[in-house]
This record gives structure tokens, C-alpha cells and sequence, in this order.
């Protein structure tokens, strides 16, 4: 019996050489329960060892492998070749980023954008909370269930590649980095609203999101950034009338 | 070539990396953590569990219980000054992690909720559901953002330490986005490179846990230790190696095999399901010897089954594994047993260090799996890595700033000569080669080599056997063409210095676990099945010669200072 | 923090990228339905002062032509729709618990529909029927 084969279309690019991406076609073994990364891998290992793309924990967790999987946005350790077989798969980098190399996209910005945020636990005691046996802050269950969708972001850069105003704004804030805020607004342990408001409020946070809603279709996570973002205007829209009707109010 | 000079500088960004900067930079020093990933894609995320400490007492822990469990778990190899300091020190790094955001599991009453684990005698292991490194690792990280002492140079793939004068100063990095090389120089230098799981075909590990930590060490100079220990996890996806989590047992879930049978009471009744690692990962292997594995398309596995726990609690407490299951080989555990097989997950060797993370090479540490500071001995329990990545992260960051202050400055022109041969080096090595191996494929007959020979089960006869083999591979490895000669993510590269490290690691697993002439913890020898304490209540130190690993043993340490030291006995649960 | 960085390339968003999925398109027309919304609206305001002199009764009047009532009809059926997207949104934009558990989304928007058809029932029969003499 000979061995089933699937073609892979891959983007190439490489800096210095290549003025724009190319694509380059490889045959490569098919199995049911592979997934493109294993294909990618095995080109890599067997047919072309220049090409070049990022990969890590193969489980879906790490978030290093997101790709344009036939046009949609994917993990590639979580899209299986037989959702395209017999087909060829067509697969580029993330859209709406530079490409760096190949398969290889530039998330600086990203980065960037998440320190903004200030995406951490602040209140004024947090260096001098005593440790140890007994001196966690409590928060229960509810509390927890309050914030706990959001944390589950990967950073794997999906939603930031399905966000049409991302792909005309690149100054947006975007869909991650704002989930990641809300994200620590919404934790009860938190305290420093106000100091990450500026960012989220600014005309490059919160406001630049017309709610197209396809952050939240791509995620593999189901962290839905949308819902933090429009939540996030509701919260602040209140925060504005509430600043109108009580200006005296300590806000 | 660029010169970036820090005071502490920390190779890898995983939680023992992130720990031990957050550690530094609050001491007061220049940090700069270079990893060849971006932090958050470290290895950490994938960790599930949970972490392990005396948080609760309502079960009736205690830090000599959590000591104890600890001994016994590494087959009495851990060094019992350094257990000692782990367990009094867990609980606080989990409460900081917790005061740092980690969405820890509640008690209804918001309390931190804990549940069992392998090898632990009390429920005592802290769980955010069944993400727990992925959420410890995003929290640290994030937290790690608001210090501007730290300053991260993420994809930067560190090819050699810089050693002049007998002392670690610094390390010589590969820019990816440029493919440029730069010198990073420092007073201290802490590895905190995670594992090298990958050294094997059936592994848990992310295809970035090569043990560049463990290879750059050891090139330098200093001992590898205890790597005759890897750590085989009972329960592995067959086909990926994907891990389901040990608190699936801990859950409540069962170990049965073809006939519906839970094995285990036939290998440790007292605690079954709940037992240390290397003792279930041998019963499974002997179940499938005797013929009583189920068939798969990826060769014989046992089953965990998981049904009678209920939907409700699977989607509570273990959703990824659900989630897991069901994408990677199509089974719902709510409603089918999941088909697992031991599989290689963690490393309890490393690079030899002291309790403060130092190695014998002067201003060199190491923290997290890259270390074998002493905790984990012949087998590490389910659930005390995170917290080893933080207790250890932590006081190696700081000894490390503290000494970092006191010590001048090193000859910037020697290390600038050791940076330049060490691009001429890898230029002259990599940058021509035109032989007819392929990087890949060397990778993986190693992998092959270390799966079918240093297994679960090992004889004198397949040590030397895979010896043999390495060193043929290391031959064809000169041979090796590496056909991407651009700078930019020049991947191909990368790939062929981690297996240039993986080769020499791989000997210095394989060496020590021929001359350990006995059986302790995930040393299983068929010609010498008991443990001999008289030879063997010792650690392995592997130094590199030109012609390989040369061993050397160190005693292990029985001494406490406040805790009952317990001395060794027949391991019996 | 890295060398200089080498120069990437950066693809641009095509033209006709609405049209690349189903849900891209359906949030365009989302958004045309508002400008059609808007549109209706400035114009009937415009025309209130004609309306309260008894434009409706005036074949002449811009309120009286068929091009008008054409117009309305379209543009109710995009304001339908747009009303049945945003109250679809409240589960999404709301979050509130009480108790243990959150309010689900489905029932907010539930809770939205009934109140829309409250509203409508309320002004049809309570304030529009009674003015018009029915």
C-alpha cells in the first residue's frame, strides 16, 4: 500500500532576499491524527531545514504556534490535517502582523501593549501582606469565577489576527491585552482600577473596538475579548455619568 | 560585537527563571533574563497539577510530614538539609504567588483549596484547577513586568558561558530577529533552563526542552549530577506523549488494565492510584509485559479511568484533561477510559548546585530542573517542581544579587576575545557544513536510542548498548549539514546547537547509570534490582573530558537542623 | 530588547476582507443597518414640524410619497435587525451575579426581548392607539 501524502502550502519569506512572501509547496505524509505543526515539523526535519517557524508545548497551552490555517487564524498544534484532507493546506503567518521570517511574525507590540496595562495584582499593602501558612488574601469560589475566563489568554496573538480594526489601527490596545486587564479589574484582590484607566479609556484603547466579535470566535481559550471590552465601556461610561452626577463623589 | 552588561544575568524565563529575577531585582541589582523563548511560552505552561505546601492544617499536615513524604518519594537520595529548607520555605512562595495574582482553586469559605497527590500522605497540593503552571507562570510573569530593574531580551538563544579567570562571567547569546551575536556580561549568571526531556522519542516535554542549560554547564566546566534519573510520568497520551495530570489519580481516578483490573493492588495497596511515580510507571510496564496491556496503534497502554467521578466534577477540577483527551485521540473521559503509558517527564539531575543555587564553577547557579540542588533525589514526588521553581528561584536570585554587589568587574577585553571565537567557532562548525546528515535526523535516532534503551527498565547490557550508539551518533554528527545560512530565525541552526548539547547530554545520563550497580527510584536495573545503600547513598557528578563523561560520587546529606532527619529504611508504602 | 531589528514585511488588509468570512459581513451589514437607522431618524425629524401641520394628509408632502413610505419600510427592517444584534449583545456586555453563580448570558437577553415587547405593546396600545382614536 503506498503511503497517503497531503500538500502543504506554506508561506516563505526570508528579510534581505525575498522583497515579498512566496509560497512553496510540499508533499508530506498524511496521518488522521496529525496536526499541521507535525507536518511543519516533519518538512522541516526531512524535506527543508530552512524553513522556519516558532513551536513549543504541541497541547495548545504555550501559544506559540498560531497561524492562517487555510485563512482562519489557528493553533497549529490544535488543527488537524484531516479537517483539510484531501486538500491542500494552505498555511501563512498570523495576518496583521510583520512577518519576520517565514512563518515567523514580530508580537513586540504586543508585548508592549501588555505592560501598558499594568496586568498584575496592585493595591497598597502588597509588599507588606505577611506570608506563609494561613495569610492568603481569601476569595471565594464566586470571586474567582468573576475574573477567571479572562486569565486563560495564551498570548497567542489569534484575536489580535481576526481583529479587522487591529489590521487599520495597529495603535489599537486590542483584544488580549484589554482582557488582560479587565482580567485583573475584575479580581477582588485588585485595587488599581484607576491607574489602568487611562490606558484602557484612551481613544486607542476601549473606543477604537467597534465589536466585530471575531476575537472571540477565534480564541481557543474561550477568554471572549470582546465581552471584556465592551464591558469595559459599560463600566466606563458609568464611571462617566457617575462623575457628572456626584462630581463630589472620590472617584 | 555588542556588549550588555547586567549584574545578575538569568538564562530562561520559565518560573524559576522569572522567580529568581523578580528575587534579584528586588535586592536591587541590574537583572537581565534572556531566554530563547518568550517567557510565557516556557515550559512551566504546560505543568498541570498543581504545587505543593503546608498551607492547610485542617488535614493534618505538617512541615516534618511534607519532609518526610519528600525523603521517602526520592528513595532517600535528596540531600535532607535542602528538603528541609523546601518545605519550611513552600508555603510562603505559594501564599506570594497567591498575592500576586495566581487564580488559585477556593475553599467555599476563600480559603486556598488543596488536593491529593502521588507520594503525599495529606491532601497538601495547591491547584489552579488543572492549568496550575500556566497560571503560576502568566502571574509571575506578569508581575515580573512592573520591575524595571529586569530587562528581558526574549529569543535569544545562549550558545557558551563566557569563563575567564576560573569564573562564569557572562554568557555569549544568538540574537534570532538579527542572527546577530552579543556578549552578556555579568557578575553572577543563574541557568534556569528547565529540563531535557526531549532527549527522548516519548516525552511530556515542549519540543524547546533541549537542556541547553545542562550542556552549557557542563561545557564549562562544571558537573552534571544525578542524571541517571529521569523521571517517567504513569500517565502520557500514546502517540503525542501529551501528559494527563497525576491529579487525576488524585481526583479519584483508576488504573486498570485489559481485564478491567486495578493493577495496583498487586504493587502498592496501600496507596494505589496515589503512589510515587516510578512505582506505578514500573507496575505499568510490567502489566504490559505480562501480557495484560490493552493494544493501541502506538503499542500496549494501560487505562485511567476517570467515569466514575461524573461530569460535573471532570469539568470543575480537570477540564483541560477533558479537553485534552477529547482533541488529541477523541475520547471523552466522562464517558471512555483514557489509554496512557509512562512517559519521560522531568529530570531530577541537573547541574550540581548548593542549597543557594551556586555551582562549583564560581559565579555560575542554577535553579528549577535545571539544578539538582539536592531536593529531589532518585524520584521527585507529583506537585513539588513548581514550588522547588519558586522556593529555589527565589534564594538563588537573591544570593546571587548579594554577591553580585561585592564583585568587580571582569577584563572586558578577555571576554571580548572569548566572544569573538565563540561566533568564529560556531561560523566554522555550522556556517560551511556541506555533509550528508540531517540535523533532524540525528535528533531523532537519538530520541530512538534513549526510548528503546534507557527506558523505564535498564540492564548493564542496554546502557552499554546506548553508549555504543551515542557515540556514533556524535561521530555522525560531524557530518551534519546545516542548509539555512541566513541570519534571520535561522531556526536550523538553533536546532543543530541543542542537539550538539543534547549528544553530550545524553552520555552523561547513560554513563552514571551503568555504574550505578543498583536499583532506587526510576533506576530500575534488571541485573541489580535492590537498592545498595553501603555503595550507592550517593549523588553522581559527571564531568566532561574529551573522551566523555567522567564520574565522580558525592555523599548525600542526612543532616537536618530543626526537622527529625529521617535516616534511610526500606522504602515501603 | 534586541539588535536592530531587520526589516519585516508587513501585508496589507485587502478591500475586500468583509467578504472573506460570514461573520465579517454580517457585522458589516450590522453596521450599515445603523446608518440607515440614523438616517430615517434625521429626516422624520426634520419633517416635524410638516408632520404636526398635517403633512400626513398632503399628497404632496415628502411624508405622504411612496418613495418615503418604501424607505421607512427598509429602514425598519434594518432597525429590527440591528435592535435583535444589540439585544443579542447584552449577555455579552452585562455580566452580574448574585450569588454563587452569574446571571447566563441567554437570560439577559431573554429579559431584553421581553422588555422590548413590553415597550412595544405599551406604546402601541397605551399612548399611539388612544391619539389616533382607535
Amino acid at each position: 500500500m503506498t503511503e497517503s501524502t497531503i500538500k502543504l502550502a506554506v508561506t516563505r519569506y526570508r528579510p534581505g532576499q525575498d522583497r515579498e512572501p512566496t509560497v512553496q509547496t510540499y508533499t508530506v505524509p498524511y496521518h488522521d491524527d496529525w496536526v499541521v505543526l507535525d507536518a511543519l515539523q516533519y518538512v522541516k526535519d526531512n524535506i527543508d531545514g530552512t524553513l522556519s517557524f516558532r513551536w513549543s508545548c504541541h497541547m495548545g497551552v504555550c501559544g506559540s504556534c498560531g497561524m492562517m490555517v487555510d485563512g482562519t487564524p489557528k493553533l497549529t498544534c490544535a488543527a488537524f490535517l484531516r479537517e483539510s484532507y484531501p486538500r491542500e493546506v494552505r498555511v501563512e503567518p498570523l495576518a496583521n502582523f510583520p512577518v519576520v521570517r517565514d512563518l515567523i511574525v514580530d508580537i513586540d507590540d504586543f508585548m508592549h501593549k501588555l505592560s501598558e496595562v499594568k496586568p498584575y495584582i496592585i493595591r497598597e499593602d502588597l509588599d507588606s501582606l505577611p506570608l506563609g501558612l494561613g495569610h492568603e488574601l481569601r476569595q471565594t469560589p464566586a470571586e474567582l469565577e468573576d475574573f477567571k475566563q479572562f486569565g486563560m489568554c495564551i498570548n497567542c496573538m489569534l484575536c489580535y489576527s481576526a481583529c479587522p480594526v487591529y489590521a487599520m489601527e495597529p495603535k489599537f490596545l486590542g483584544p488580549a491585552a484589554i482582557a488582560l486587564a479587565h482580567r485583573y479589574n475584575m479580581d477582588s484582590r485588585d485595587q488599581g482600577r484607576n491607574q489602568r484607566m487611562p490606558v484602557i479609556g484612551s481613544s486607542e484603547g476601549i473606543w477604537e473596538c467597534t465589536f466585530v466579535g471575531e476575537c472571540s470566535v477565534v480564541c481557543p481559550k474561550h477568554v471572549d475579548p470582546a465581552a471584556a471590552i465592551q464591558r469595559t465601556k459599560l463600566a466606563t461610561t458609568n464611571d462617566w455619568f457617575k462623575s457628572m452626577l456626584m462630581p463630589w463623589g472620590n472617584r | 560585537m555588542d556588549v550588555i552588561k547586567h549584574d545578575v544575568l538569568i538564562v530562561g524565563g520559565g518560573l524559576a527563571g522569572l522567580r529568581a529575577a523578580i528575587a534579584a531585582a528586588v535586592e536591587g541589582v541590574s537583572v537581565g533574563l534572556v531566554s530563547k523563548v518568550y517567557p510565557m511560552r516556557s515550559h512551566t505552561v504546560s505543568a498541570e497539577g498543581g504545587a505543593a505546601a503546608v498551607v492547610r492544617t485542617d488535614t493534618g499536615d505538617s512541615l516534618q510530614l511534607h519532609f518526610e513524604d519528600t525523603i521517602k518519594g526520592s528513595d532517600f537520595l535528596a540531600d535532607q538539609n535542602v528538603a528541609e529548607y523546601f518545605v519550611q520555605e513552600a508555603a510562603n512562595e505559594l501564599i506570594q504567588m497567591e498575592h500576586w495574582g495566581c487564580p488559585w482553586s477556593r475553599e467555599p469559605d476563600g480559603s486556598v483549596a488543596v488536593r491529593a497527590f502521588g507520594g503525599m500522605s495529606v491532601h497538601r497540593t495547591m491547584f489552579a484547577s488543572d492549568k496550575s503552571g500556566f497560571h503560576m507562570l502568566h502571574a509571575i510573569f506578569q508581575t515580573s513586568l512592573k520591575y524595571d530593574k529586569i530587562v528581558r531580551y526574549d529569543e535569544n538563544f545562549v550558545t557558551s558561558l563566557l569563563v575567564d579567570d576560573g569564573r562564569c562571567q557572562g554568557v555569549v547569546a544568538m540574537d534570532q530577529r538579527s542572527g546577530e551575536f552579543r556578549l552578556f556580561t555579568a557578575k553572577a549568571t543563574i541557568l534556569a533552563t528547565g529540563g531535557c526531556g526531549r532527549l527522548w522519542a516519548f516525552t511530556t516535554n515542549g519540543f524547546i526542552n533541549t537542556g541547553d542549560g545542562h550542556g552549557l554547564a557542563y561545557r564549562a566546566g562544571a558537573p552534571l549530577s544525578d542524571m541517571e534519573f529521569p523521571q517517567y510520568h504513569p500517565t502520557g497520551l500514546p502517540g503525542t506523549g501529551i501528559l494527563i495530570t497525576e491529579a487525576a489519580r488524585g481526583e479519584g481516578g483508576y488504573l486498570v488494565n485489559k481485564n478491567g483490573d486495578r493493577f495496583l493492588s498487586d504493587y502498592i495497596p496501600s496507596r494505589m492510584e496515589l503512589g510515587p511515580r516510578d512505582i506505578i510507571s514500573r507496575a505499568e510496564i510490567t502489566e504490559m509485559e505480562a501480557g495484560r496491556g490493552v493494544p493501541g496503534r502506538y503499542g500496549d497502554t494501560v487505562m485511567l479511568d476517570l467515569r466514575h467521578l461524573g461530569d460535573e466534577l471532570i469539568n470543575r477540577k480537570l477540564p483541560f484533561v477533558r479537553e485534552l483527551a477529547e482533541r488529541y485521540i477523541g475520547i471523552d473521559p466522562v464517558h471512555n477510559p483514557i489509554p496512557v503509558r509512562p512517559v519521560v517527564h522531568y529530570m531530577m539531575g541537573g547541574v550540581r548546585t548548593d542549597i543557594d543555587g551556586q555551582s562549583p564553577l564560581p559565579g555560575l547557579f542554577a535553579c528549577g530542573e535545571a539544578a539538582q540542588e539536592g531536593l529531589n533525589g532518585a524520584n521527585r514526588l507529583g506537585s513539588n517542581s513548581l514550588t522547588e521553581c519558586l522556593v529555589f528561584g527565589a534564594r538563588t536570585g537573591r544570593v546571587a544579587a548579594r554577591l553580585a554587589a561585592q564583585t568587580p568587574e571582569a577584563s572586558a577585553a578577555a571576554i571580548e576575545a572569548l566572544g569573538a571565537d565563540e561566533e568564529a567557532r560556531i561560523a566554522a562548525r555550522f556556517g560551511e557544513a556541506t555533509g550528508d546528515e540531517r540535523v533532524g535526523q540525528i535528533r531523532s535516532d537519538l530520541q530512538l536510542t534513549m526510548e528503546r534503551l534507557v527506558g523505564v527498565y535498564r540492564t548493564g547490557d542496554s546502557l552499554k548498548q546506548a553508549a555504543e550508539e551515542l557515540r556514533t551518533l556524535k561521530e555522525r554528527f560531524t557530518r551534519v549539514r546545516v542548509d539555512d545560512h541566513t541570519r534571520v530565525f535561522n531556526m536550523e541552526l538553533q536546532a543543530a546547537l541543542e542537539v550538539d548539547f543534547m549528544l553530550e547530554i545524553a552520555e552523561t545520563v547513560v554513563a552514571p547509570s551503568i555504574l550505578r550497580e543498583e536499583s532506587r527510584g526510576s533506576q530500575a536495573r534488571r541485573d541489580f534490582t535492590d537498592r545498595d545503600d553501603e555503595k550507592f547513598l550517593v549523588h553522581s557528578l559527571a564531568y566532561r573530558t574529551e573522551n566523555g563523561p567522567q564520574i565522580e560520587w558525592q555523599p548525600v546529606i542526612l543532616t537536618t537542623e530543626s526537622l527529625t532527619a529521617l535516616p534511610p529504611a526500606e522504602r515501603k508504602y | 530588547m534586541h539588535a536592530p531589528l531587520a526589516p519585516g514585511y508587513r501585508p496589507a488588509l485587502s478591500n475586500g476582507w468583509w467578504l472573506s468570512n460570514r461573520r465579517y459581513f454580517l457585522y458589516m451589514v450590522r453596521e450599515l443597518t445603523a446608518v440607515f437607522a440614523a438616517l430615517w431618524a434625521i429626516i422624520f425629524v426634520t419633517q416635524l414640524p410638516q408632520i404636526t401641520a398635517g403633512a400626513y394628509s398632503n399628497p404632496a408632502s415628502l411624508v405622504s410619497s411612496p418613495l418615503w413610505f418604501a424607505f421607512s419600510l427598509v429602514s425598519l427592517a434594518f432597525v429590527l435587525y440591528h435592535a435583535w444584534t444589540a439585544f443579542n449583545a447584552t449577555g455579552t456586555l452585562i455580566y452580574l451575579r448574585m450569588g454563587p453563580k452569574p446571571i447566563a448570558g441567554g437570560s439577559l437577553n431573554a429579559a431584553m426581548f421581553i422588555a422590548w415587547a413590553l415597550a412595544t405593546f405599551v406604546i402601541a396600545f397605551v399612548f399611539v392607539t388612544p391619539a389616533i382614536g382607535g
